[in-house]
């Protein structure tokens, strides 16, 4: 079916195409831009619905054409790409009517809804890539893609961080571009495959395979923010709150954690990593940058940096599920790739809104926020009891299946990482729970912006209260057929296939 | 997949229809009128329905029979839900303590703007506190107290003074370790059972791990020595009708989540059976101690309870041993639950109707009520307490030489004297207290519920089936001496020592601040630092934490920025970037050459 071709690929160009048009708007046509973006956006959801069901009933979707000897452009939906697309194609969605709200009268916004658009195409290409050479150009498109992003604000600093932030990346990108061609020299094109693709010349290059298993990590590691290459992610607070919001929860740091994912599963094959003992020591790696993330968020002032310190622990949990072997903890992990986004994104809405309504941005300023705005600081609540993962929110899951994977592997003492990484999160959010609920406002607040009737414009809260919603319904709805455990279940299922 | 088995295969007892939804509304209702709180125009109405939000578990608990048990699929990880006999037990009492207590509340606080508050946290801890009961599987269990947990803290620091924000910052750190530990432990069983229903829990050596962590995370709830220190903070801090439901329902969640989550008699939980014992003593012991030496009555109170869930725990060690070594002792630990949570319920709610009393005959009357549940609670013949502390009594056979009868002959009624002597004390203080309020409130509805609640202290334990044979044991002449020869002697020994320490004036014994242990060590933290003004360990500690990681942050940045700095710089030179690009391009080359 001609149709079932191109799917995967008309999901990447329509977010593309919406973005290039857009780019070339008036800046004045706010009322059509914002058309566009639902439009591109909503399509691209009935798409990707297509799309959900087909793989779920074994359906294939593959295009690809040849770009010379040996190197193949590859676009195909697997049950992995889809968990991934799903959720950035949902998430992009709710962030757009957020970002219009937000940027509401600011400068140059055909120039940041154009490249939105863009980092969202590159992400939906991350997710569906079919080959490491596909997955390395829609990464490094993404690379490009966020900077404008990063330093829209334009001031001296933001140019400054941008500058730090595409050090970071560009360097990352290139290692991974080496190591990519190094690998094919060895074995030849590499296709992403759900038992792995590289036990089969085990015997031949078992010390090159592990160098390169090493430099995919680094690599990739960069965008996924491992200790000790996380310094980019705090610093790119600079950039407006939707943006981090993005950032955080589906695009830059997702992306490089979804390679990380793609490489141990679908190009080294779990056996064979577990076999190499390859995975021993980015378990710990994960698990230090887990503990330290905590930590360092724990003494954070602004609130957008201890969240992005929170960022950094909370997708280590996701790279700890991929490097404990056995399907328990691989369940954990490609959840929380889900959980987190729900959580973080959710937070990080609620940091912009109270930014843009009241002018707080530091910790210490929040108290009595709850009365203000009843609305959005629930969702902010939440999220954050979510992150410290106590039942029945999305957070607990994630905690419950690595907890589990770890004793299937022998590996109990993670379990007590995780409940340290929970105890900090405790320290660094229950203050703040406590703060907005439970202290009573004495200063007037730092900026205020008056809203007739509501608590702040809808744009702004709706989006936040969406989300946190979900936070709650796939946690109660856990076992439900597409809950995002259950999808992720049905991964685990075929990676783990006899 | 994988070991664990979430249930698929569970043969339920399919329910009649009435029945399911009679559960679910138990914690549907309460849930439902919470959020609706969040429309402000709705908020007087709903204030006006909390109490009533007890009733279909009252139902429950009274009309369903026979055992229920069905799963919900789609919910959490497969829930397991439905009232067994312990079920209903704890549902019992546990409804009818929130249904009154909810009345009392009415009339306990008169109009006041931030009533709502109050109800939304209290509708929250009741739904929490009922899906716990109801639970048939660890994970609703779990859920179910953790939103009680949490939520109960809404209500500890309602009141919003100084002394309540301090027993809700301890309380709140007690909640998240027994939180963390109840995760390990649950996770620990989860894997080793294969299955999270509580049926699953039996046939399997449990590491000793899992059953400390359970142990310890719910002992913090049950307020078990040395855990129970946010206990006498939180329960005076409270509003009255709060308290109340903490002694008489949420404590119990510990002990309920102990009978639940460690199957008796299995290995590794039978080597956990004599410490719980011995933890049980001296908290016994040390809540009465440290209880005389109280003088806000509420305190006392709070004291007392860890004193009784010392006896409780006493009794749980038994039933850890397994049905067939302690036959009896589930069936004792219940009866003095069940026992306990209404005389300390109206205790704790008849503080507040001294309080209110506007009248001498209303004082008189109160003094004289207040009798009733203290003495039930010390175990006077023909009370409540006397079946209680008789079933008990009878399981202390089952513990392991010479301590089953240490415990039958000395310890449990020398306990029992401490119980007379804290009971002592309470009334004295509570004779002596002025109603604290001027005037006379609205307080019809207080006085209702709370002689509803002394009814049922009367009457509630002689109804229940189980007890047939405590009821004609403690009514044997040999029996009726046990029990009272440690009340009459407690209390010649607090009538002495009243006299005595009135005229000596001694007041060291009043020194004991409320919460011992933790205020102890902050008093000697304080007293360490006004010694030592630079040398406060923890201080330091967090000092020395605080600029490691401001220096690794500004380390991190200048780092950061150098390196992009000097790459920038590097590579506007153009024969750079030709290197550069040369040595990328030979790497490459190089590679596809060796391979």
């Amino acid at each position: 079916m001609i149709f079932n071709d191109w799917l995967p690929a008309l999901i990447v160009i329509s977010s593309l195409v919406t973005g290039v048009v857009i780019f070339f708007l008036e800046e004045e046509r706010a009322r059509l831009r914002m058309g566009l973006n639902l439009a591109g956006a909503i399509i691209k959801l009935v798409m990707v619905g297509v799309l959900l069901w087909g793989v779920f009933h074994d359906g294939v979707y593959e295009m690809g054409f040849s770009m010379g000897t040996n190197l193949r452009f590859v676009l195909r939906a697997d049950s992995l790409s889809v968990l991934f697309v799903t959720l950035s194609s949902l998430l992009w969605f709710v962030t757009t009517i957020y970002a219009v709200g937000y940027m509401e009268g600011s400068r140059n916004r055909s120039r940041f809804f154009g490249v939105f658009s863009l980092c969202v195409s590159a992400t939906t290409g991350i997710a569906m890539a079919g080959n490491l050479l596909t997955f390395l150009v829609f990464y490094e498109i993404l690379t490009l893609s966020t900077y404008p992003l990063v330093v829209h604000k334009g001031t001296q600093e933001a140019l400054r961080v941008g500058r730090i932030y595409l050090g970071y990346t560009l360097g990352g990108g290139m290692l991974l571009l080496v190591t990519i061609i190094w690998l094919q020299s060895i074995v030849g094109p590499v296709d992403f495959q759900e038992v792995g693709a590289l036990a089969a010349h085990a015997s031949e290059y078992r010390f090159e395979l592990t160098a390169i298993f090493a430099m995919f990590i680094v690599g990739l590691g960069v965008k996924s923010a491992l200790f000790p290459l996380h310094s980019w992610l705090p610093m790119a607070m600079v950039a407006p709150a939707p943006v981090s919001a993005l950032l955080h929860a589906v695009a830059v740091v997702k992306a490089g954690v979804f390679g990380i994912v793609r490489v141990v599963y679908d190009v080294f094959g779990i056996g064979f990593a577990n076999e190499l003992g390859v995975l021993t020591p980015l378990s710990w790696a994960a698990a230090f940058t887990i503990i330290y993330g905590s930590m360092r968020a724990l003494f954070q002032e602004d609130l957008k940096r201890r969240l992005a310190f929170s960022t950094v622990s909370q997708v280590s949990y996701i790279v700890l599920g991929t490097s404990v072997f056995g399907p328990l903890a691989t369940l954990g992990g490609l959840a929380h790739l889900v959980h987190q986004g729900l959580m973080k994104i959710t937070l990080f809405f609620c940091a912009g809104t109270f930014a843009e309504t009241l002018g707080v941005h530091k910790v210490n300023e929040m108290d009595g926020v709850g009365k203000r705005m009843p609305w959005t600081t629930s969702a902010f609540t939440v999220a954050a009891l979510g992150m410290i993962g106590l039942p029945p929110l999305a957070g607990f899951y994630s905690k419950w299946y690595l907890g589990l994977g770890a004793l299937e592997a022998g590996r109990g003492e993670l379990i007590g990482v995780l409940l340290g990484s929970s105890l900090l999160n405790a320290m660094y959010f229950l203050p703040i729970v406590y703060a907005v609920w439970f202290k009573k406002r004495r200063d007037p607040w730092p900026q205020e912006r008056k809203h007739k009737g509501f608590e702040a414009p809808w744009m702004l809260v709706i989006p936040p209260v969406v989300t946190a919603a979900s936070v709650i319904l796939v946690g109660v709805f856990a076992n439900s057929s597409f809950s995002p455990l259950q999808w992720a279940q049905l991964i685990v299922e075929r990676i783990y296939a006899p | 997949m994988g070991p664990i088995d979430c249930g698929k295969n569970l043969r339920t007892v399919n329910p009649v229809l009435l029945h399911k939804l009679l559960l679910l509304s138990t914690l549907g209702i309460p849930l439902v009128l919470a959020l609706g709180f969040s429309v402000e125009s709705w908020r007087r109405k709903i204030g006006i329905l909390t109490p009533w939000a007890a009733v279909p578990a009252l139902i429950s608990a009274l009309w369903i029979g026979e055992p229920v048990l069905f799963r919900l699929d789609s919910i959490l990880l497969g829930a397991h839900m439905g009232l067994d006999g312990l079920g209903r037990a704890f549902l019992l009492f546990t409804a009818l303590l929130y249904l009154l207590s909810g009345f009392y509340a009415r009339g306990y606080f008169s109009e006041e703007s931030t009533l709502h508050r109050f109800h939304f946290f209290w509708l929250l801890t009741m739904a929490g506190n009922f899906t716990l009961i109801l639970a048939q599987d660890m994970l609703v269990f779990y859920g179910g107290f953790a939103l009680m947990s949490f939520s109960a803290y809404g209500l500890i620091v309602y009141l919003g003074k100084e002394e309540a924000l301090r027993a809700g910052r301890i309380y709140i750190v007690m909640v998240v370790l027994g939180e963390l530990l109840l995760t390990a432990g649950i996770i620990l069983l989860a894997y080793a059972a294969g299955g999270i229903r509580f049926q699953d829990l039996t046939g399997f050596p449990v590491s000793r791990v899992a059953v400390f962590c359970i142990l310890a995370g719910f002992g913090i709830k049950a307020g078990i020595f040395p855990l129970h220190m946010w206990l006498p903070l939180a329960h005076p801090a409270a509003p009255v009708p709060a308290s109340a439901i903490l002694s008489g329902a949420m404590i119990k969640a510990g002990l309920l989540g102990w009978l639940r989550f460690l199957p008796a008699g299995e290995s590794g939980v039978t080597d956990f059976s004599g410490a719980l014992v011995m933890v049980g003593t001296i908290t016994a012991f040390f809540g009465a101690a440290v209880g005389v030496t109280q003088s806000n009555p509420k305190t006392v109170l709070a004291y007392s309870s860890i004193s009784q869930m010392g006896f409780m725990a006493v009794g749980m060690g038994m039933v850890m041993l397994g049905p067939d070594a302690a036959p009896g002792a589930l069936v004792a630990v219940v009866l003095y639950a069940i026992h306990h949570s209404l005389a300390k319920g109206s205790l704790f709610l008849g503080v507040g109707m001294v309080d209110s009393a506007a009248t001498p005959l209303q004082q008189r009357w109160v003094r004289i009520g207040l009798c009733l549940p203290a003495l039930a609670l010390v175990g006077a013949p023909l009370t409540s307490g006397a079946l209680a502390k008789t079933a008990l009594k009878a399981g202390a056979y089952s513990v392991r030489e010479p301590w089953g009868i240490w415990l039958q002959a000395w310890i449990l009624p020398i306990a029992a004297m401490g119980t007379t002597l804290l009971m002592f004390r309470f009334l004295v203080l509570v004779w002596v207290r002025k109603p604290q309020w001027a005037q006379a409130k609205r307080s019809a509805g207080m006085w209702v519920s709370w002689s509803a609640l002394l009814v049922a202290v009367a009457g509630a334990t002689w109804i229940w089936p189980a007890v047939e044979n405590p009821w004609k044991k403690s009514l044997e002449a040999a029996n009726l001496w046990a029990l009272s020869w440690p009340i009459i002697s407690a209390a010649l020994l607090g009538r002495w020592a009243m006299k005595k320490l009135a005229k000596e004036e001694v007041l060291w014994w009043r020194r004991v601040p409320a919460g011992d242990f933790i205020v102890g060590m902050s008093r000697l933290c304080l007293r360490l630092n006004r010694m030592f003004p630079q040398a406060i360990l923890t201080r330091l500690a967090l000092k020395i934490a605080k600029v490691t990681l401001t220096c690794i942050d500004t380390l991190e940045k200048k780092m950061a920025r150098r390196v992009s700095l000097q790459t920038e710089l590097r590579l506007r030179a153009w024969p750079n970037v030709g290197l550069l690009l040369i040595i990328l391009f030979g790497t490459c080359l190089l590679l596809i050459a060796l391979g």
